[in-house]
């Protein structure tokens, strides 16, 4: 450091502090920083689960010597495997509903003449807002045996003794889970089945074979790589899911692994057993993982399949002929089940003090009054302010974190650039449960000098942690397209690194932030899984609200509850999709 | 004004883009690095930059050594003065064409009063002729206009050394010769310290002071635009500018008079420029530029350099016919006058106008390339 910094000391001329603030890289304070908040963020409750689940103890210093205790413990329960088949199943059967009825609507909206492709495609991301906890309880409200709307009406309408369906059974678990996660796949499979380089169907087609065997023979085999791809990732999505369980399966004494975690810390007869949850957790991170892995594995391989055209190609649209019309109605039916009955019994159910099926007496017991009277509702305004300021912070924070990180995976060429990628990507295969049994396990431990345990503080921290891994990818994805010489431009013409990056990066990158961002805050609003693990009554939020009103049989309260949250949970998606179509209007412009 | 001493770049995986390159650029002087892709001259321009960290050497703009590797110093490019032009151009797209350029004023630490900031503005828009766009966004601009827009911004600070990265390649052949002219007379009227990156022989012999011709991470050779194309120092010099005729060669009579001497070839014995030290017996290579070379018919009157052959092929180009004429086993390249044309298996004669054969030392890694006579 000789000429050339004491050159830059006398330019400036501020004195001592202003010459070593000049001396310090910016970029690589910031760097480090980031690193550190997401190695605590990711590493910290990761750690600490592990060495609970051998050192069980409550705080710092009374862990026991090591034992495989909790392992016993948790393996040698007498319904174990019970425990693993039922997740299995549930697995399996979701996953295939779900990515099953993905692809045939995938099929339908991209290479069919169904009427009303275009409705229909926009229709089916209306699912995604309806929370899963939400959903569940509308689904109880309907196919219930003792209160079910739609089993009442089917007993009226047939003259039924009993009630024809039931939603307490591992078929009824299956069916509501995989109607939830059918939106997804979908948006999967279009994507694959978009992907694909329709020419080589057609050279099916033009050898002679029929549509039947032209898919049979060349369509499937083409896109199993990106079947596979989806049926790994809605099967890791399907078992660590909690909030559709929570409703279903634990009245119902379903075992399944995430509700066996809950189990062991939300006992009435004994002290939770965190060390249990922590044994059990590791073994479910451990197969999650290797998921991912496989996930990963097969997308890699997928892109040697297919071949990615650009928009110079349409394919060809095959003609239904009067199928086209079964087709419709098979799309009205889903609808009904996956958006229009669900909402209905909602609303229905937020209107009368008990439940019945509608009818004309029902409704004149129907009043608005549950919605002025809502403040009544026990810590509504404390919730709402909770969930407010949650939703918030998480999305601007997983944004701001992931947008810097990206920064540093993408353009960094600092080393360490592959290890963030990496940390920001681990909470992906970390089920949320996991996470929050982690967080507990290292809060608890850390309370003396980190007291946010039972502060809404925790809630904050782990939707973020969750949270990061996709808010990464988009960021990431995002920057890749950014061409780096308008950042370099800024630089080289006199702007530091950090305002390069808030006046050009971030700003070009502001639809990807937004996307984000209302991604971020649609799942902080719906996601149920940490918040009740980790909520103490002055932490309370909307999802929490929802599960206590309705442990506690308050129907109406509960329905009134999902109502406004499904209505702030829409309002997100159609100004998601707002700020979409307008930056896909100002990247034709340009 | 600026000085870049034994410059070496190594990428990651172990590319060696930049093996020790020293260069200077005088205040005021337009200098161009020339070479073909991955010859290393964008790397040194971004090295200059500050885009890129050099593993060694020194840079130095003005009195500041900017870059060190023993003194251990780096300045970052926001603090080194330095313009920029781009081969993307890097306009910013959010913007409209007066604050892409009102830019560098408004963020960096050379901060000028609102007024003062308007004029600046506007004087470095008219002098690129874009005053009348100053409010158009960005994206509604041509090629042409985002190059402009790109030099006035890079040059309303007035930097120290302008650094310009390719700048006319993305534009199409007419507005790239446009671009030229106004190019040059626009650093020649601002008498701008300039380093210059390109891959195109034209541009750089039309607008540079000095260029220096880059192969493979090094300077092959050094010097004014006229030296460079008339007195290439080695083959790949030679051929990298234009196009040439290369025959290999053996001194057969050493320096007459005027530096000239015998050269015994394979069309023949020439009389050729002999570099100085040049011995009888050495073997050499001899560069003859197309356009060095007459073409007639008959018996001419002085035997000297000339030899007979036959036209293979004629390709009218407007402004010359270049042929290839096939003498013994050699095909030589020759560019005449368009006015007239001899026909195809036409028997001609050659004159090697002696003082533009030029004679160099045979190196060992001469390549041969497509774009030049040679074996048939």
């Amino acid at each position: 450091m000789t000429a050339a910094t004491d050159v830059q000391g006398l330019s400036t001329g501020n004195g001592l502090l202003a010459g070593y603030l000049e001396k310090i890289n910016v970029s690589r304070v910031v760097f480090v920083l980031v690193m550190a908040v997401l190695a605590y963020l990711m590493l910290g409750p990761l750690l600490f689960l592990l060495w609970d689940s051998f050192h069980p103890g409550w705080e710092i210093g009374d862990e026991t010597a090591f034992t495989l205790s909790s392992y016993i413990k948790a393996y040698t329960d007498k319904r174990f495997v019970e425990m693993l088949v039922n997740t299995t199943i549930f697995g399996l059967g979701a996953t295939a509903f779900s990515v099953g009825m993905g692809s045939i609507f995938a099929w339908l909206v991209e290479r069919t003449n169904m009427p009303f492709r275009n409705v229909t495609y926009a229709l089916l991301f209306a699912p995604i807002a309806i929370p899963g906890l939400v959903f569940a309880i509308s689904y109880i409200l309907l196919l219930s045996p003792d209160i079910g709307v739609l089993n009442k009406i089917l007993m009226v309408i047939f003259s039924l003794e009993e009630a024809p369906f039931t939603v307490y059974s591992m078929t009824g678990l299956i069916f509501v889970e995989g109607l939830r996660l059918t939106p997804g796949s979908f948006l999967m499979m279009a994507a694959v089945l978009k992907s694909m380089d329709p020419s080589l169907e057609e050279a099916g087609y033009t050898t002679g074979a029929g549509i039947l065997q032209t898919a049979r023979l060349i369509t499937a085999p083409l896109m199993l790589p990106g079947i596979l791809a989806a049926f790994i990732y809605y099967f890791i999505t399907v078992i660590e899911s909690f909030e559709i369980p929570a409703i279903i399966a634990l009245p119902m004494g379903l075992q399944l692994l995430t509700t066996k975690i809950f189990f062991a810390t939300h006992t009435t007869t004994q002290m939770p057993q965190y060390s249990v949850a922590a044994a059990i957790s590791v073994v479910f991170i451990l197969a999650s993982a290797g998921l991912v892995y496989l996930y990963t594995l097969s997308t890699k391989h997928s892109e040697r399949y297919t071949t990615i055209t650009g928009k110079g190609y349409r394919p060809r649209i095959i003609d239904l002929g009067k199928w086209r019309y079964a087709a419709v109605g098979f799309t009205v039916i889903f609808f009904s089940f996956s958006v229009i009955f669900p909402l209905l019994v909602l609303i229905w159910g937020s209107l009368l003090p008990y439940l019945q099926p509608p009818s004309l007496e029902a409704l004149e017991f129907a009043t608005f009054d549950s919605y002025l009277k809502v403040g009544n509702i026990p810590k509504f305004g404390l919730a709402m302010k909770n969930t407010l300021f949650v939703t918030f912070t998480v999305a601007t924070g997983t944004m701001l974190l992931s947008s810097l990180a990206a920064w540093f995976v993408v353009r960094g060429r600092i080393r360490g650039g592959r290890i963030m990628d990496l940390l920001a990507f681990l909470p992906h295969a970390i089920p949320s449960i996991v996470v929050a049994i982690g967080l507990i396990i290292f809060y608890v431990k850390m309370h003396r000098s980190l007291p946010i345990y039972g502060s809404i503080w925790i809630i904050i921290i782990g939707l973020l942690t969750k949270r990061i891994s996709y808010g990464s990818r988009i960021m990431i994805g995002a920057m890749f397209q950014l061409h780096k010489e308008l950042e370099e431009a800024s630089e080289v013409c006199g702007v530091g690194w950090l305002k390069t990056f808030f006046l050009v990066t971030l700003r070009l990158l502001i639809p990807a932030f937004v996307n984000g961002w209302l991604y971020s805050a649609l799942l902080s609003i719906a996601l149920f899984t940490i918040p009740v693990m980790l909520y103490t009554p002055k932490s309370i939020v909307f999802s929490v609200l929802i599960w206590n009103l309705w442990e506690n049989a308050k129907v109406q309260e509960a329905c009134v509850v999902g109502v406004l949250m499904v209505v702030i949970t829409f309002t997100l998606v159609f100004v998601g999709q707002y700020f979409a179509s307008r930056a896909r209007v100002q990247q034709t412009l340009t | 004004m600026l000085r870049v001493s034994s410059l070496v770049k190594t990428y990651d995986g172990g590319v060696q883009a930049v093996r020790g390159i020293d260069f200077e650029v005088a205040e005021g002087e337009f200098y161009t690095l020339l070479g073909p892709s991955g010859c290393g001259k964008t790397t040194t321009l971004r090295c200059v930059a500050g885009l890129e960290k050099p593993d060694q050497g020194e840079i130095s703009i003005g009195n500041d050594k900017v870059f060190s590797s023993e003194g251990n110093t780096s300045m970052p490019s926001h603090k080194r003065d330095i313009g920029m032009v781009f081969q993307s151009y890097a306009i910013w797209p959010h913007m409209t064409v007066f604050n892409n350029v009102a830019f560098p004023l408004r963020h960096s630490k050379r901060k000028v009063s609102k007024s003062n900031l308007r004029d600046r503005v506007m004087k470095a828009l008219s002098l690129v002729q874009l005053d009348a766009l100053a409010d158009r966004p960005a994206p509604f601009l041509s090629g042409g206009q985002q190059q402009r827009v790109a030099l006035a911004r890079a040059l309303i600070y007035e930097p120290r050394v302008l650094l310009l990265d390719e700048p006319l390649s993305n534009l199409d052949a007419k507005l790239r010769d446009e671009m030229r002219v106004e190019l040059k007379q626009l650093v020649n009227r601002l008498h701008i310290t300039s380093l210059y990156v390109t891959h195109d022989q034209a541009e750089a012999l039309a607008l540079s002071d000095r260029v220096a011709v880059m192969n493979q991470g090094t300077i092959i050779q050094e010097g004014r635009p006229r030296e460079i194309y008339l007195q290439p120092r080695d083959t790949f010099t030679a051929n990298f500018i234009g196009k040439t005729n290369l025959f290999e060669g053996k001194v057969v009579d050493g320096a007459q008079a005027e530096g000239m001497g015998l050269v015994e070839t394979p069309v023949g014995r020439l009389i050729c420029r002999l570099p100085n030290g040049a011995q009888k017996g050495d073997n050499v290579q001899i560069v003859i530029r197309p356009e060095g070379v007459d073409i007639f018919q008959g018996n001419p009157d002085n035997k000297i350099n000339v030899v007979e052959g036959n036209v293979i092929f004629a390709t009218f180009q407007g402004d010359s016919v270049e042929y290839q004429v096939r003498v013994g086993d050699y095909l030589c390249l020759v560019k005449s006058d368009s006015l007239h044309e001899f026909a195809k298996e036409r028997k001609v004669s050659l004159h090697f106008t002696p003082e533009r054969c030029l004679v160099i030392p045979k190196t060992k890694n001469s390549v041969i390339e497509s774009n030049q006579g040679g074996l048939l």
